[in-house]
């Protein structure tokens, strides 16, 4: 298969917080994030549809991945591309992928495409995918690149398409090409990756492929609340081990512990002058905590279905919070 | 009504869910879906007054609130979707025909009326988000302060982000227990309108049963298969059907034996008892009513006698029996005890409603019921008794008139 990346950049080559700029782009002083947000024009929807159409199979960065997976259920052309071809993705941390027809890439990643592009068959695609499309050119693994210009100028941003530097800015007329639509030649052949300007651009609407936002996952602190009035069932340890088996073998587990009973809490203020001590929980009551996890869930929904079978095993209540 | 002014009336109507639903798929929040929808029809309003009507109503509204909404994010920049930037951009596509099953109406109602929202602001959301109702007209249906009711949708809101409350269809196997907690929330409105709480409205809503149908019939639009939303679009059509001999010229609520059966709106009816045939086909090849189904065909059963006389209580009680097996709460042994007085005598029936003592005691239709068994007994005291009763817990202006009626006409 032909590795093809298709990425957005602006006319001064950022690459960056097209669809926002996350936490760490502003702490690095990028704060223009949202630059191809917006409504494109029919024709470019047209494009993006239609690349997608033709890939054999897609490659993902972790991150643009998991933003890739509120497809996972769309009737939209491009969600039912992205649904019926293979999808790979390149990460260490993640486990259990729940998108059917995903592979995870992992140990040596240059090795594994490299298999993948030795495959029959059509266009490998990348969309968006910042880090990996780096690491891939640096790679030489790149057949060819597909930028989708963005007619704005940014003046700002440091992560930048690569390739000859002035400064900390990419020249971007050697990779961008014009603006009409049409194959560039202009590259030289060999190693480097043939350069193809995406479409013509005549909207300032903008489209968008990858965010270098947060991740998608959510943490949801998960409590296990006993009633020392009714407490629940004293038998439960081995289908609560199954069940975090089952957790970690599904990607949502991140931690769980149970606690000791609340009469071995010691409660600390320091607020005053000078910290005091005192014995006992917080706050008196019937129902207590007695155990919690985390978990990472990418939806309430899916919280409240594990939530679910989490109070049946424990035979207790639960209480599903979101982390902030 | 100028023409301008009914299409505006109109387009909100047929309009306001899916411009907001279409905002929120692209742009992942209710509030800037809420808010650009309202500056658009405010807009129409403005423009349409002037220039005349667009072409297309429709597309005119939801190009024009997708502009306020980006308008609105580049004002406001530092609102950081963390999600579904790809989609929002990638994702322009024209909302889905009406009828297809992922229809973004329909991901809008889940939301609003997700499980792990409190009931009100379930009721709350939904009629601001889908019905398009202001924040004061809903106020004013529920008798909460304006404040009060915007801060229930503000928290709500602010849960679903939080939370992250998910914008879409729920699985197939959710699907059954999230339909039913929609059709929860339509019915509690259809209630509060059919039988108003408040001791100082007018005992029938007709706003609120009008919105209720009207939201139940896009739903069962949307799912046209769904036997418990055809069930309930037909209960509240037939129910709906009585409300012109409901109440009396003095304001009192007449009881279903003494209504005059002319008044009823022979179109509702008709529809009501449309929908009906249609479950009872689908029942008959095998799929199993719902209570819904099964409410709507006892109403069924009451709207086609003439007379009240002429009632098929074997009938009703049959379908009585049938929904106890569904749900064996004691409201519905009550109810179900009615039928059994036709059948068997108030003596029979009085002996079921005795046992429901503890669970209903707090229940003024529970104290009305037995009131009127003792009242056809002939022990009038006890009646009495239980009628005052009934008459300090009914909240209905006209509920309360009707039984304070009845038991100073005890003997």
């Amino acid at each position: 298969m032909k590795l093809t990346t298709v990425t957005q950049v602006t006319i001064d080559g950022v690459m960056q917080g097209n669809g926002g700029a996350s936490d760490e782009d502003r702490r690095n002083g990028f704060e223009r994030g949202g630059w191809a947000r917006g409504a494109g024009d029919d024709e470019t929807r047209t494009f993006i549809t239609q690349t997608c159409q033709r890939a054999e199979a897609f490659l993902f960065g972790r991150r643009t991945y998991e933003l890739f997976t509120s497809w996972g259920s769309s009737a939209h052309p491009i969600g039912v591309a992205l649904n019926a071809a293979p999808k790979y993705v390149a990460s260490t941390t993640l486990t259990a992928p729940r998108w059917e027809g995903t592979t995870v890439l992992r140990g040596d990643l240059a090795a594994a495409i490299g298999e993948l592009k030795a495959k029959p068959g059509g266009e490998l695609q990348v969309h968006g995918s910042g880090i990996l499309t780096r690491w891939l050119l640096e790679n030489a693994l790149v057949d060819e690149m597909m930028m989708i210009v963005v007619p704005v100028i940014l003046g700002q941003g440091g992560e930048t398409v690569p390739g000859e530097r002035s400064g900390s800015r990419a020249r971007p007329g050697r990779v961008a090409g014009r603006l009409e639509g049409r194959d560039d030649p202009g590259l030289p052949a060999g190693r480097a990756p043939a350069v193809r300007n995406g479409l013509k651009s005549r909207t300032t609407e903008p489209r968008c492929l990858d965010t270098t936002g947060d991740d998608l996952q959510m943490r949801y602190l998960v409590s296990v609340i006993d009633d020392k009035s009714n407490p629940g069932s004293t038998d439960r340890q081995p289908a609560i081990s199954a069940f975090n088996e089952r957790l970690i073998a599904e990607g949502y587990w991140v931690f769980a512990g149970g606690l000791a009973d609340t009469d071995a809490a010691t409660v600390i203020d320091n607020r005053g002058e000078q910290a005091v001590f005192s014995d006992g929980p917080f706050v008196e009551s019937k129902e207590y905590l007695a155990g919690v996890w985390v978990w990472e869930a990418p939806d309430l929904d899916v919280a409240l279905k594990l939530a679910a079978e989490a109070s049946k095993v424990c035979d207790r209540k639960i209480e599903v919070r979101p982390f902030q | 009504m100028s023409d301008v002014e009914e299409a505006i009336t109109r387009a909100h109507h047929d309009e306001w869910a899916r411009v907001v639903a279409a905002l929120t798929r692209r742009f992942g929040d209710l509030g800037i879906a809420e808010e650009a929808a309202a500056e658009a029809f405010a807009t129409a309003v403005e423009r349409w007054r002037a220039d005349g009507l667009p072409p297309n109503p429709g597309a005119w509204l939801t190009t024009t609130a997708n502009r306020k909404a980006i308008d609105r994010i580049r004002r406001e920049n530092k609102r950081d979707d963390k999600h579904k930037e790809a989609q929002m951009v990638y994702d322009n596509a024209p909302p889905e025909p009406l009828g297809a099953v992922d229809d973004d109406r329909l991901r809008l109602i889940f939301t609003c009326c997700h499980p792990a929202l409190a009931m009100e602001a379930r009721v709350a959301l939904t009629l601001r988000m889908v019905g398009g109702l202001t924040v004061p007209e809903i106020a004013r249906a529920f008798l909460v302060q304006g404040s009060t009711l915007e801060q229930r949708i503000t928290r709500a809101k602010a849960k679903i982000k939080a939370a992250r409350i998910p914008y879409r269809m729920p699985s197939a196997d959710d699907l059954p227990a999230r339909v039913s907690g929609v059709l929860a929330v339509l019915f509690l409105v259809f209630n509060e309108g059919y039988l108003a709480s408040g001791s100082d409205t007018d005992p029938v809503r007709h706003d609120l049963t009008t919105e209720a149908i009207r939201l139940t019939r896009l739903i069962r639009a949307l799912l046209p298969q769904d036997g418990e939303v055809a069930g309930l679009l037909a209960l509240m059509l037939l129910i709906e059907a009585r409300r012109p001999a409901r109440v009396s010229a003095g304001g009192e609520l007449v009881a279903l034996a003494e209504q005059d059966r002319g008044a009823w709106d022979a179109e509702l009816i008709a529809e009501g008892h449309r929908l009906v045939r249609e479950r009872l086909a689908a029942a008959a090849a095998g799929v199993a009513p719902g209570r819904y189904q099964i409410l709507a065909a006892i109403n069924a059963v009451h709207t086609s006698a003439r007379d009240i006389r002429d009632t098929d209580w074997s009938q009703v009680l049959a379908l009585y029996d049938q929904l106890v097996r569904l749900d064996p709460s004691p409201i519905i042994a009550l109810n179900r005890a009615i039928a059994v007085a036709e059948l068997d005598g108030p003596e029979v029936a009085l002996a079921i409603v005795d046992r429901l003592a503890e669970a209903l005691a707090g229940y003024h239709a529970y104290h009305a019921t037995r009131a009127d068994l003792l009242r056809r007994l002939g022990h009038s005291r006890q009646s009495r008794a239980a009628y005052d009763r009934a008459i300090e817990l009914a909240g209905n202006t006209g509920e309360t008139a009707y039984l304070t009626r009845r038991r100073d006409q005890l003997q």
